[in-house]
């Protein structure tokens, strides 16, 4: 018996437990991707908001 | 069922070694066996429990602590006393919006179970009950301790269970859920891939959880031994893991039934009742609910539509199974914003009276009956029974008997002949329903009931009984 076949009384199907790396991965990235987009965004945003708000003062 | 130790396992429950569950002197129990200790303890200790508990998605359970009344097991580690659910209801009975709302706890039972260092072990749509409109995660021991790397073992069994037939149900039709009938164990992903249209290949989730899924299954099925070892070296990383959730739980949230149009899904708007009938029929079954007594506790609605006359009976404080034919309509029942105390006590079920469940599984007796699960204390059968006499060619008797069979008082109402549903009926087809009046439905009760009230229900042809058990 495998290490990998854990809980013995499901069986999980060999070929989902390949193919849900693959899946997980794709998908992961895709998920952190965005995220990573996103807080870019918000960052560069706010760096551009206090960049403004400097001028402003500085006038 | 089988015998463990000095209890017997209810029938659906000898799959898992880590415990089981019984009935004793009408009682739930779960026992928790030393195969499921190690885990059981860990989902204490982590406070999975209590954040499930605390969020409502795990049925609640206390530790019984005096056990011998159940006799010595050498196997047992605890003892479990869940809180009842009042109705068991299956998979196949629900609705496409029942189905995808049991995904959806699934998959947050299984994040949470994650934050926890803990992981679903299957990812079976039996672990999901409903209490009124919401469903609740029901198997205590479905958590196994998560060892980081390895791949979720459910992951199969939650597209066969959960995936596929949403899919089947958001290309084809959602009367397609009740392919869960059939497919007691979920749609097999060759089967989903087989019946789905093409289009269905363009949905990212679809593509990757059921064809690319189906593919890698029929690849590696034949590898044997060389394959297995080959698997267990794979590893499912943190990322592949939050990916994998993330992807299903998309994939599940953008599947929604398409609009379809029903024999029975607009029943309400277009029925031969005045407003003001109607309203008189929604008093007189109001009326004869009080008139029951015990006061019931469990009543079952028969040809429930959109649960229109269920939510009285819910309204006066019993559960009330809704069940219809149409998915349209019991869906309606089931997304209706009832106000909470209803929506507790309201369950809508997709059933076929003239085919109703049967037991299923392992020896019949995995999944229970419809009959099984009654009698209850009222019966409702409005606008019911010419559907099953003429509609269906049920005699009379037959349909008196199966209502015996259901409950212990009915709340009937005969439509006789004239009455313009009824010749709608037979307006296609010859008269060949002698006996179906008012004098021979009577007769046809008699066998089983006594007449309590008779009352005519005013602006229609139509009478309303309530009978109880002789």
């Amino acid at each position: 018996m495998h290490a990998l076949f854990h809980f013995a009384y499901l069986d999980p199907g060999t070929g989902s437990l390949i193919i849900q790396s693959l899946i997980g991965i794709t998908a992961g990235v895709a998920v952190f991707g965005r995220k990573a987009i996103r807080n870019a965004g918000s960052k560069a945003k706010g760096m551009l908001t206090r960049s403004k708000d400097n001028t402003v003062k500085s006038e | 069922m089988s015998k463990t130790g000095s209890v017997t396992a209810h029938a659906a429950s000898f799959r898992d070694p880590a415990g089981f569950i019984f009935s004793q002197d009408g009682t739930i129990y779960r026992q928790v066996n030393t195969d499921g200790r190690a885990d059981y303890d860990h989902a204490v200790s982590s406070g999975l429990f209590k954040k499930l508990w605390d969020e409502e998605l795990l049925v609640v359970h206390a530790e019984v602590t005096k056990t011998a009344a159940f006799g010595r097991d050498t196997k047992r580690y605890k003892l479990l006393k869940p809180t009842v659910i009042p109705f068991i209801s299956y998979p196949y009975e629900w609705t496409f919006a029942q189905l995808r709302d049991a995904a959806l706890l699934t998959l947050r039972v299984q994040k949470i179970a994650l934050e926890h260092g803990m992981i679903l072990k299957d990812a079976s749509a039996y672990n999901v009950q409903f209490v009124g409109t919401r469903p609740i995660f029901i198997d205590t021991l479905s958590f196994a301790k998560y060892e980081a790397g390895k791949p979720w073992e459910g992951y199969k069994q939650f597209c066969e269970h959960f995936i596929a037939p949403l899919a089947l149900g958001r290309y084809d039709t959602t009367d397609m859920i009740q392919t869960l009938r059939t497919y007691l164990d979920g749609v097999p992903l060759a089967i989903a891939c087989a019946l789905l249209p093409r289009k269905a290949r363009f949905n990212r989730g679809l593509f990757s959880h059921l064809y690319l899924h189906n593919s890698a299954q029929r690849r590696h099925q034949a590898g044997g031994e060389a394959v297995a070892a080959r698997t267990a070296e794979r590893k499912v990383s943190n990322l592949a893991m939050t990916g994998l959730m993330a992807s299903l739980e998309r994939t599940v949230r953008v599947l929604k039934p398409k609009d379809a149009k029903t024999q029975w899904g607009d029943y309400y708007t277009f029925t031969n009742y005045s407003d003001a009938a109607f309203e008189a029929k929604r008093k007189l079954v109001s009326g004869l609910l009080t008139e029951v007594k015990p006061k019931p506790q469990l009543v079952w609605d028969l040809g429930a539509n959109n649960g229109e006359f269920s939510v009285l009976a819910a309204g006066q404080g019993a559960y009330t199974v809704a069940f219809d034919i149409d998915t349209v309509a019991v869906q309606r029942a089931y997304r209706n914003k009832w106000p909470d105390e209803t929506a507790a006590r309201l369950l809508p079920l997709v059933q076929d009276l003239t085919n109703p469940s049967p037991g299923l599984g392992w020896a019949h007796a995995e999944r229970m009956s419809l009959l099984e699960r009654g009698p209850v204390d009222v019966v409702l059968a409005l606008a019911l029974i010419h559907h099953l006499a003429i509609g269906n060619n049920v005699p009379l008797p037959d349909v008196a008997s199966f209502l015996a069979a259901c409950g212990r008082n009915v709340i009937i109402e005969f439509v006789p002949k004239g009455d313009s549903k009824v010749d709608h009926l037979l307006a296609s087809r010859e008269d060949i329903f002698d006996e179906y009046d008012e004098q021979h439905f009577e007769a046809a009760m008699g066998k089983h009931f006594n007449i309590v009230a008779k009352k005519p229900v005013k602006g229609s042809r139509r009478t309303v009984y309530l009978f109880t058990e002789r």
